[in-house]
Formats: C-alpha cells, sequence, structure tokens
C-alpha cells in the first residue's frame, strides 16, 4: 500500500511512536518504515433494528443467511434491502475490495496473488469470494438501480429508512447518525458475515489508515519527528482518538466507541481479524499493467448479463502476461 | 535608428516579454515535458523514470481496449454535438431576425454555458437518479412509463444521457458565435441580394454560409477539442462507469495517472489527444473548403 512512497519518505523505524503502534511496522516496505497509521477502520453493516423487528429478522451470521435476509425485506416491503451507492464505484468495497482476504483469512492476499499466474483459477479465494459476491448482486437486492445512486445519496436515503443495510466503514457512521437525527438511535450494527457456515471462523477486517510520514526533502526532519512523538504521546493521543470515536493504533490505549459497536464485536466473540494490507511492490506494478480494479469490476458486476468466469480466465490472462512482462517472480 | 525608433521598439519588447515568458513557462514548456514523459515509465512519486522508447505508444495502440471503448465514448460528443451544429445555427438565423423576445431568447440559450459546470453535472446527476429523479417523474406523469430508463446505469443509454447534459451546455455557446457572426455580415449585401430577387434559402446559402466559414471552422474547431477533453460531466456525474460504459479519453488518461500510477502512460495519451484534435480539425477544415469551393 505504500510502496510508492517508500523512496521519498523518511525511515520512522526508530521513533518512539513506532515502537508503540501496533501496525507501523507490519506496513513497512523492506523492513523501512514509511508512516505511522493514527487509526485503524473497522467495516460494518448498519442496519435498520426497527426493520428487522417488523419483519422478525436475527442478525445473520453466515453469508447465506445475509441474503436471505436481504430477500425476504426485498420481497415484503418496497425498502432496498441493502442500499448501495454503486454509482461512485468506491463503495462496493466491503464487498469487492475485502472479501478475497475475507475469503482467504490472508490481509496480503494481493501479495499472494502477485506470486501466482492463475490466481483466478475457481479453486483460489478470489474466485470463491467473487462467485459468493455475484449470488448477492444477482438477487437484485440492492434496489432497482444501485449503479444510478452515489454514495451520498445511498447515504441519506439509508438514513431517511428507505433502505434496511448498508454496508460502510465506521467513518462513515458520524454522517449517517447526523442525517437520521433522533432516530438514530435505532441503528444497529453487525459484522459482515462471509462465512459459509457457522461451523467456520467468523472473521472480519481491520486495515490502518491516515499515515503519518515525513518527506525526504523536508528541512526541519527533527521537529517533524518530535511532532509525530507528541501526536501519539498521552498529551495529545488517547483525547484525540476517544473523541473521533475511531479503532486506536497505539498499545494501551482504548477507544471511545458507540454502543452498537460495543454490540456488534460481543454478539461475535471469537471474531479473528484480518489486518488488510492493500498489496506490496508486485501486486502495484501488475495493478498498473493491467489496469486491475476491483471496485470497477464491481460496478460491472452489477450490471445485468455480467459473465463472471469470463472475466476470471480474462484476468487470469492478462495476469499472467503482466507477470511475465515485469519479470515478477 | 532614430529615437522615435528605438522607443517604439523598447516599447515592443517590454509589452512582448511577459507573454512570451509565460506562454514558454506555461504553454510551451509543459507540452515539450508532457511528451520527454510519454517516452518513461514513472509512478508519479519515484524520483527516477525510466526511458522505455515506444513502448507506451505501442501498449496505448495494440494493448489497451478500455482506452479503445473510451475514444468511442469519446466519439459520441463528438458526433451528437457535430449533428446538432446546424440546428444551432438555424436557431442563430431565428433570433438574429426580428423575432419577440429574441434577446431573452439570447439571454436564456447562453446561461447554461456562464453556470459552473461541476454544478450543473451534479444537479443533472440528480436530473437522472432512479430514485425521485426529475426525468422519470416526468415520463411517469405523461404516463410514458414505458420510456423511463436507468439513465446513468445502463451501459447502452449513459453516454446519451451524458452527451444531452454537454449538448444542453454548450448549445448556448454555440448559438452565440454563430449569431456574432451574422451580425457580422454587412446588411447592404444581404438587402441587394433581396432586391435582386434571392429569396432566404439563396441568401443562407450564397451569402450567410460563405460570410461565416471563419465563424463555422472555429466552433467545429471548439468541438473536436470540447470532445477529447470531455471531463467533468462524465467525472462528476458518473465517474465513467458503470465499468469503463462512460469513461471519456481524458477521464481514463487521469485514472491512469491518478488511479494506476502510471504517469508515463498517461503523458502519451495527452499527446494522443493533441494529435487527433489536430487530424481531426484538419479534416473538417478540408471538408469545409471543399464545400465552399462546390459553393462558388
Amino acid at each position: 500500500m505504500l510502496t510508492r512512497f517508500a523512496d521519498s519518505m523518511l525511515d520512522l523505524s526508530d521513533l518512539e511512536a513506532t515502537s508503540n503502534n501496533l501496525y507501523a511496522k507490519g506496513y513497512a516496505v523492506d523492513g523501512k518504515v514509511v508512516g505511522v497509521p493514527d487509526q485503524a477502520t473497522r467495516e460494518y453493516v448498519f442496519y435498520w433494528k426497527d426493520i428487522f423487528a417488523d419483519f422478525n429478522i436475527e442478525v445473520p451470521t453466515t453469508w447465506d443467511e445475509f441474503i436471505a435476509v436481504a430477500n425476504t425485506i426485498k420481497d415484503n416491503s418496497e425498502l432496498i434491502p441493502i442500499v448501495m451507492g454503486g454509482k461512485d464505484s468506491w463503495p462496493d468495497y466491503p464487498f469487492n475490495e475485502y472479501m478475497p482476504a475475507l475469503e482467504a483469512q490472508d490481509g496480503f492476499i494481493w501479495n499472494t496473488m502477485a506470486s501466482m499466474d492463475s490466481p483466478f483459477d475457481a479453486d483460489q479465494p478470489y474466485s470463491i469470494a467473487y462467485h459468493k459476491l455475484q449470488n448477492l448482486y444477482d438477487e437484485q437486492v440492492m434496489g432497482i438501480d444501485p449503479l444510478g445512486l452515489g454514495f451520498d445519496q445511498a447515504k441519506v436515503m439509508f438514513a431517511q429508512q428507505e433502505g434496511a443495510m448498508m454496508a460502510t466503514g465506521v467513518w462513515a457512521y458520524a454522517d449517517i447518525a447526523s442525517a437520521a437525527g433522533d432516530n438514530s438511535s435505532n441503528i444497529g450494527a453487525f459484522l459482515l458475515p462471509t462465512r459459509d457456515s457457522k461451523d467456520d471462523d467468523f472473521v472480519t477486517i481491520s486495515q490502518a489508515d491516515v499515515f503519518l510520514s515525513i518527506s525526504e526533502n523536508c528541512e526541519n526532519a527533527d521537529a517533524a519527528k518530535d511532532f509525530i512523538n507528541w501526536f501519539y504521546s498521552e498529551l495529545w493521543y488517547p483525547a484525540y482518538i476517544q473523541s473521533a470515536g475511531f479503532v486506536p493504533t497505539v498499545e494501551g490505549v482504548e477507544g471511545s466507541y458507540e454502543q452498537l459497536f460495543i454490540d456488534a464485536l460481543a454478539a461475535q466473540p471469537d471474531v479473528k481479524i484480518v489486518v488488510y494490507d492493500g498489496g506490496g511492490a508486485d501486486f502495484n506494478s501488475i495493478v498498473t499493467e493491467t489496469k486491475f480494479d476491483v471496485k470497477v469490476l464491481g460496478q460491472e458486476m452489477m450490471t445485468t448479463g455480467f459473465d463472471l468466469d469470463a472475466k476470471l480466465s480474462e484476468l487470469n490472462d492478462i495476469w499472467a502476461k503482466a507477470r511475465e512482462s515485469l519479470g515478477i517472480q | 535608428m532614430n529615437i522615435n525608433s528605438r522607443n517604439r521598439n523598447i516599447f515592443i519588447f517590454v509589452s512582448l516579454v511577459l507573454p512570451v515568458v509565460l506562454f514558454l513557462l506555461i504553454v510551451v514548456y509543459p507540452s515539450l515535458d508532457l511528451f520527454r514523459m510519454s517516452f518513461v515509465s514513472w509512478d508519479g512519486v519515484s524520483k527516477t523514470q525510466e526511458f522505455i522508447g515506444l513502448a507506451n505508444y505501442k501498449t496505448m495502440i495494440f494493448d489497451s481496449p478500455d482506452l479503445w471503448k473510451s475514444l468511442r465514448n469519446t466519439g459520441i460528443y463528438f458526433f451528437i454535438h457535430l449533428l446538432f451544429i446546424p440546428i444551432e445555427l438555424f436557431v442563430a438565423v431565428l433570433l438574429d431576425s426580428k423575432i419577440k423576445g429574441a434577446k431573452i431568447f439570447k439571454s436564456i440559450s447562453f446561461m447554461p454555458y456562464i453556470i459552473n459546470g461541476v454544478a450543473i453535472a451534479y444537479a443533472f446527476s440528480y436530473f437522472y437518479s432512479p430514485y425521485g429523479g426529475a426525468l422519470n417523474e416526468i415520463l411517469e406523469s405523461l404516463h410514458l412509463e414505458g420510456l423511463i430508463h436507468n439513465w446513468l446505469s445502463d451501459p447502452k443509454v449513459v453516454n446519451l444521457s451524458l452527451a444531452t447534459v454537454s449538448l444542453w451546455r454548450y448549445s448556448g455557446l454555440h448559438i452565440i458565435l454563430f449569431l456574432a457572426g451574422l451580425q457580422s455580415i454587412p446588411k447592404d449585401i444581404i438587402e441587394a441580394a433581396t432586391i435582386d430577387g434571392a429569396n432566404f434559402m439563396n441568401r443562407f446559402r450564397y451569402i450567410t454560409i460563405p460570410s461565416m466559414t471563419l465563424v463555422i471552422d472555429f466552433v467545429l474547431f471548439a468541438n473536436v477539442r470540447g470532445a477529447m477533453q470531455m471531463f467533468d460531466i462524465p467525472f462528476v456525474i458518473t465517474g465513467g462507469g458503470p465499468g469503463y460504459a462512460s469513461t471519456t479519453f481524458t477521464l481514463y488518461s487521469l485514472k491512469t495517472a491518478f488511479n494506476f500510477n502510471n504517469f508515463g502512460m498517461a503523458s502519451t495519451m495527452g499527446v494522443a489527444v493533441f494529435v487527433i484534435i489536430i487530424v481531426v480539425a484538419l479534416i473538417q477544415n478540408k471538408i469545409v473548403k471543399m464545400a465552399r469551393g462546390k459553393n462558388t
């Protein structure tokens, strides 16, 4: 994820802020800590508790249950079961970007795929995850035209109870709650259930975000390093992260979460957290070469008549060619 | 050299030095650098730029199916605007005559051009919205439910939806340009032709059109330039989607640079835009000249 910046940023390995950070060294590029993340993201499916109660629906804990819940809402109401702002392409990221990593239980799945010639074969996690996704999209549970709505429109429609569920990150909750007004206490959240059966592990994703870095051209590098150390110190960080409601990245610092997120995690006490990497140098080179874009692919999967198997086969071909031309082993 | 002549030369030099320096810095240098960058591989951040010869050009032409799709999408804007140019000229002729309310119509037709393009695009994204969108509501109220479409997500219609917005925005500019051309034609020529018995169509064909070739050339050039550089409308309304269904050439270049970190390839596309605009403009000029030759 940070590979592009490895040459242009200072190494922060020796900072006190880095040694206290739970994620920083995990995102190092060839041992060089390029940035220190200030928060970790978590993904949830927001839902309206009263709508679920009206239809006597339990929070789903497997992928099939999730689709069944959406179908129940579709079959019994005019509501949009899962609101999707697909016109913007990126809002499908909880599905199209994270599902392969969740299926593989491997936050470094892009790096794994970069080391393979045919990572889109039917028995590979990517293909399995995308077939599950295609099943969801084919059920038409995202309204009459999920690609005709932008994220802002979708967010407002969910807040106005025109939709029953919306999959997105913690970061979006403040806006959703604000748009919902007094009704916001009626919003619940659950972790996206991607597992096939209740016997499988329940897996969710977490990604470090908002990295503080220092440019190699910085004229006051020592002052900048002092600032980063201060930012992550007791003097600033705990109060900041708790007021923002984000997941902290510093060891020993407790977050302050809305009750719906505490409830969502409590509902899955054995949840496994996959820390998402975003892809290293080889993967990013292949992306540049092939223009591989999972979110745009997600849009295409929502169009009628999309042939997923043909697409996966085409991706295998261009992937292998790109690896060959880039000399990736 | 006398003092007056020397002062004149100093004045010319001082007057020209700033615009020439700015031209070199803002136009010539970036253009040359764009050309240079089209031969390198660069991710936009790294300190090194690897020279790769014509590899970017080869990939662009032979190995970029989505790029050709984006060029086809761009062509839709070009041809729709081209089809409307005769209509715009006709509207300009109407507004040039002494019809009632011509001034108001002129203002109304020009208004979309002066409104912020991003605001227009944003407004139209709601106009086409599948939920409560004005267009579908209008069709429903007229009992034309059969015409209701997914205007922004159906790959078959999305480019037409977007080109209509472009038409709404830029037609007024073309009309005003044609109007300026019409008003520059000396009235006595038209009066003389009328006295000699020329009817409206004859006057239009043998006086109006030949007198306005410069304006027509300009509008045709503006059309190809505008189509090849079409960006704000698809970017704001659809983001180029679904998939690459409404991605224009310029939007594709931008994605290549900033989404896929391939600034070398994006520069190659910039050079291609430059070449395509010149080639199409030259072909158009040739056609206009041939048509003019036939008329004289």
